[in-house]
């Protein structure tokens, strides 16, 4: 054997030995046990919650970065239309990590429908995006990788963090104070309005391969005063025609009545927790006409949803026009007073 | 693509590897210059074409020299005299300095632009706005890597036109080293006889290249990865926000940030020295332990060496022994007694170095300040040293004795980290405003009673687990251990068990994947 071959052989049987160990470590990880311990409060979270569903209960999947996340409230939709849902999106999602997310969706859950929010078609950067071209399928392929962060959650203290579905409470109110027709303005930063060739060829698979499992692909844009405009939204409408998908629009949608003055917890760029019970009954509408999904209300086989929606009412009314940030923040303020108190550095 | 992102590890090294092993040996310069090229547009897409103009136009200067030089020997073999042969020597040795002149006065030139134009544009425009004139701000590209690649061909032009070794005839050659992929991003400043001839040799790929190669770059990713970018969160907030902190938590950020500057540039640089070995390319050290040096002087000569080296080669000692500085130190000693003398010219030699030293990181007041904040201590550091010997005489203190090494290094310590919280402050006076912040409200419980939510307890064990590995490997190489030669040269199962221990500490504890944002490399910024 030449020195050449035999170096080769090394190299792989190096890979070899390495990928194997990845792969048994992989195959060892529960993410649902650590989910149940409240150990993943990541991006992850929503993922992990729709695995734990059991499997084919859910029939629209919400995948997209948090306008998605905060304006979509699965409790709200089954209050109103007995639709189950779930948010399987993460903040700051790019394409590469969303068409993953609903692989595992509809490998796990095969829903009726899956809705996409659009703010991350418009989102690109070469480095990130090619970055997350490599490291998304291993991490779809390792979970080893994807969880590898758990070890911080046996140091120190477990978030306060309550997920309804992949839904975060959030009745904090923040004002918007631009111009009230905010489609017809620019965008800040001059953001883009066109959707990058990457992107858009990530969509066409992400429609494709929707096609391919019998799911209906939905894109919509969440109401956004920041994020949104008539350059972008018929930006979408152009692309989903040429794919052949259908787009919603809340930004322009009638009968939706969002209260920038109340709606929204940043200034405009996110709805909050009134916001989403105003989007919900718009998404329901939509959702029965546009699609085959079913109400579950009155079903035996759903009645844990209902037991669900009686803790999520529970917690909307704790909640008291705060966050789970504004709670953590209060009791970390309120550490910090006791600590200074025992440091001496000021009296009871 | 960064070089310590995947897709450079995992797909664009490998790939390289593989083509260049394939391709017939002529041919893998051209591999590499292509690959150099790929990996520059990746980042400053039309900008190459500035890399490729300064490293023809760097060529070209090189040949006019050479020629000049190749000229005048022919000249001299007519001359029959030696006044005449002294003439010529003289008026070639003229023309090829306005050649150097030039090639340097125009690389300077657009680094000039590219870097400080706008710095030094805002500040007349400061002085003389109240009398209505303003220059425009220009919209500069920044083309990566501009400020290394620079002095690299400097250094080229100063030692053709000092005939240390002959003009380069092959103009591939001079893009390659110049351009040559791993070391474009943040060095090492590399002198074109370090790496040219290897670039070009197209060696094969050696198991053993590819073995020291492999693990000099996983132990960059550790201190990258599991320190740097860690601690990177906590002190952008710090900085970021460091009319909060106070006291211990000013101390805390000058540390952590040089703690993070090192161990992510000289994590980078273990990157760029592992991947040129992977092709039999060995690129110049740019660290030798520094915070086990006992001076700042000391301290210079162990942080990003190919810089100060640079800065020795091609300022101090062309300064030092110029006719001005030489005849100034001659009238001195006589005038003023050998001491002076001695202080006067390392003030006169030091002062360029250090200016350009704190220029060259970058335009900003914060930035000649740092220049001229070492300029002052090794300054110092020159005319007290006689004070000192004396001191230590008196005392009966030998430099040998270990608590006085101690001390050493520790005061040495103390002028880093305030050099450093000068450097990464927001400016000049965000900089003054944290120095004297750190002698207010000085509370050490403020460390933890108000540690910001940037990074969590998990991320304090990573980081202070990390750095212990890194400080013992340090302490081991500081004292005579070839920690890395008892590796490579270890039987395979051992070696591959500390391979596979490093790369699962990376995956383990290391700062990567959805979610984290990927910290650049700083000095990528200069």
């Amino acid at each position: 054997m030449s020195k050449k071959t035999k170096t080769i052989l090394k190299i792989a049987l190096f890979g070899v030995i390495l990928i194997s160990v990845i792969a048994g470590l992989s195959a060892a990880a529960d993410p649902i046990k650590w989910f149940d311990e409240g150990r993943i409060q990541n991006r992850n979270a929503r993922l992990v919650a729709m695995l734990k569903e059991p499997e084919d209960t859910i029939e629209v999947a919400n995948i997209g970065d948090s306008l998605s996340l905060t304006g979509f409230s699965p409790m709200e939709i089954w209050r109103v239309s007995g639709i189950t849902a779930v948010n399987v999106g993460a903040d700051g999602l790019r394409m590469m990590e969303a068409y993953y997310n609903m692989v595992d969706t509809v490998e796990s859950q095969h829903p009726k429908v899956m809705m996409l929010e659009s703010l991350m078609l418009f989102r690109y950067s070469f480095n990130n995006d090619a970055q997350e071209l490599i490291s998304e399928p291993l991490n779809h392929r390792f979970a080893f990788l994807k969880y590898h962060s758990l070890w911080k959650t046996y140091v120190e203290k477990l978030g306060n963090r309550i997920y309804h579905k992949g839904y975060l409470i959030n009745e904090n109110v923040a004002p918007y104070e631009g111009p009230a027709d905010y489609m017809s303005r620019e965008l800040e930063d001059g953001g883009r309005t066109t959707i990058p060739e990457f992107n858009r060829r990530l969509l066409e698979k992400m429609a494709k391969y929707c096609r391919d499992n019998d799911v209906e692909l939905i894109i919509y844009s969440m109401p956004s005063a920041k994020g949104y405009n008539y350059e972008r939204t018929n930006t979408l409408q152009a692309v989903a025609d040429e794919i052949g998908v259908k787009y919603l629009d809340l930004n322009t949608v009638e009968g939706l009545d969002i209260d920038w003055e109340n709606d929204t917890n940043d200034g405009g760029d996110h709805i909050n927790y009134y916001g989403a019970v105003k989007t919900a009954p718009v998404f329901a509408k939509y959702l029965k006409e546009n699609s085959d999904v079913t109400d579950r209300r009155g079903d035996p086989a759903y009645a844990y949803w209902y037991m669900e929606l009686a803790d999520y009412d529970q917690l909307v009314i704790a909640m008291d026009g705060k966050s789970f940030q504004d709670l953590a923040n209060e009791e970390k303020e309120a550490w910090r007073q006791e600590m200074l108190i025992k440091a001496g550095r000021k009296k009871q | 693509m960064a070089i310590y992102t995947n897709l450079y590890l995992l797909v664009f090294l490998p790939a390289v590897l593989i083509i260049y092993e394939i391709v017939p040996k002529r041919f893998r310069w051209c591999v590499l210059l292509a690959a150099s090229y790929a990996l520059y547009i990746s980042f400053s897409k039309a900008l190459v074409f500035l890399l490729i103009g300064t490293s023809v136009f760097t060529y070209l200067i090189g040949r006019r020299m050479g020629t000049l030089a190749d000229e005048c020997q022919a000249e001299l073999a007519t001359c029959t005299d030696r006044k005449q042969k002294s003439e010529v020597k003289k008026g070639f040795q003229v023309r090829r300095r306005h050649v150097l002149l030039l090639g340097v006065l125009v690389l300077l030139g657009i680094l000039f632009y590219v870097n400080y134009y706008n710095f030094v544009a805002e500040n007349i425009n400061f002085l003389l706005g109240p009398l209505g004139h303003k220059l425009p701000m220009a919209k500069v590209l920044f083309p990566m890597g501009i400020s290394f690649y620079t002095l690299e061909a400097i250094g080229y032009m100063a030692d053709v036109y000092w005939e240390r070794y002959p003009a380069e005839k092959h103009v591939g050659k001079m893009c390659l080293f110049l351009s040559f992929f791993p070391q474009i991003m943040e060095g090492p400043i590399a002198r074109y006889p370090d790496t040219s001839d290897a670039l070009m040799a197209g060696e094969p790929l050696k198991a053993d290249n590819l073995s020291e190669g492999f693990l000099r770059i996983i132990w960059g990713l550790f201190k990258k990865m599991i320190v740097s970018d860690r601690l990177s969160y906590l002190i952008t907030y710090i900085f970021g926000n460091y009319k909060d902190y106070h006291g211990s938590f000013i101390i805390l950020a000058a540390v952590g940030y040089t703690i993070q500057l090192y161990l992510e540039f000289s994590g980078s640089i273990d990157i760029v020295i592992g991947s040129g070995k992977m092709f039999g390319v060995t690129i110049p050290e740019n660290f030798n332990q520094p915070f086990a040096s006992q001076s700042a002087a000391e301290f210079w000569r162990r942080w990003h060496m190919s810089l100060g080296n640079w800065f020795k080669n091609y300022v101090f000692y062309p300064v030092t022994v110029s006719s001005r500085v030489k005849n100034w130190n001659k009238k001195a000693r006589k005038k003023y007694g050998k001491y002076w003398a001695m202080v006067g010219t390392s003030a006169m030699s030091l002062f360029p170095v250090w200016v350009a030293t704190g220029v060259w990181h970058g335009a900003g007041w914060k930035y000649l300040f740092y220049g001229m904040y070492y300029y002052v201590i090794l300054l110092l550091g020159v005319a007290l040293e006689p004070l000192k010997q004396k001191r230590n005489e008196y005392l009966g203190i030998s430099p040998d004795m270990w608590w006085f090494k101690a001390l050493r290094i520790f005061k040495t310590w103390i002028i880093i980290f305030v050099g450093e919280l000068f450097f990464n402050a927001k400016d000049l006076s965000a900089g003054f405003y944290m120095f004297f912040s750190m002698f207010r409200d000085f509370h050490i419980s403020s460390l933890w009673i108000y540690f910001p939510d940037a990074i969590t307890t998990g991320d304090v064990v990573a980081i202070v687990a990390g750095c212990i590995v890194v400080w013992c490997v340090g302490f081991a190489k500081e004292h005579g251990v070839d920690v890395k030669g008892k590796i490579l040269h270890a039987a395979t199962p051992a070696r591959w068990c500390v391979f596979y221990a490093i790369i699962f500490l990376i995956l383990i504890f290391g700062a990567y994947g959805t979610g984290y944002q990927p910290v650049d490399l700083i000095y990528a910024g200069f």
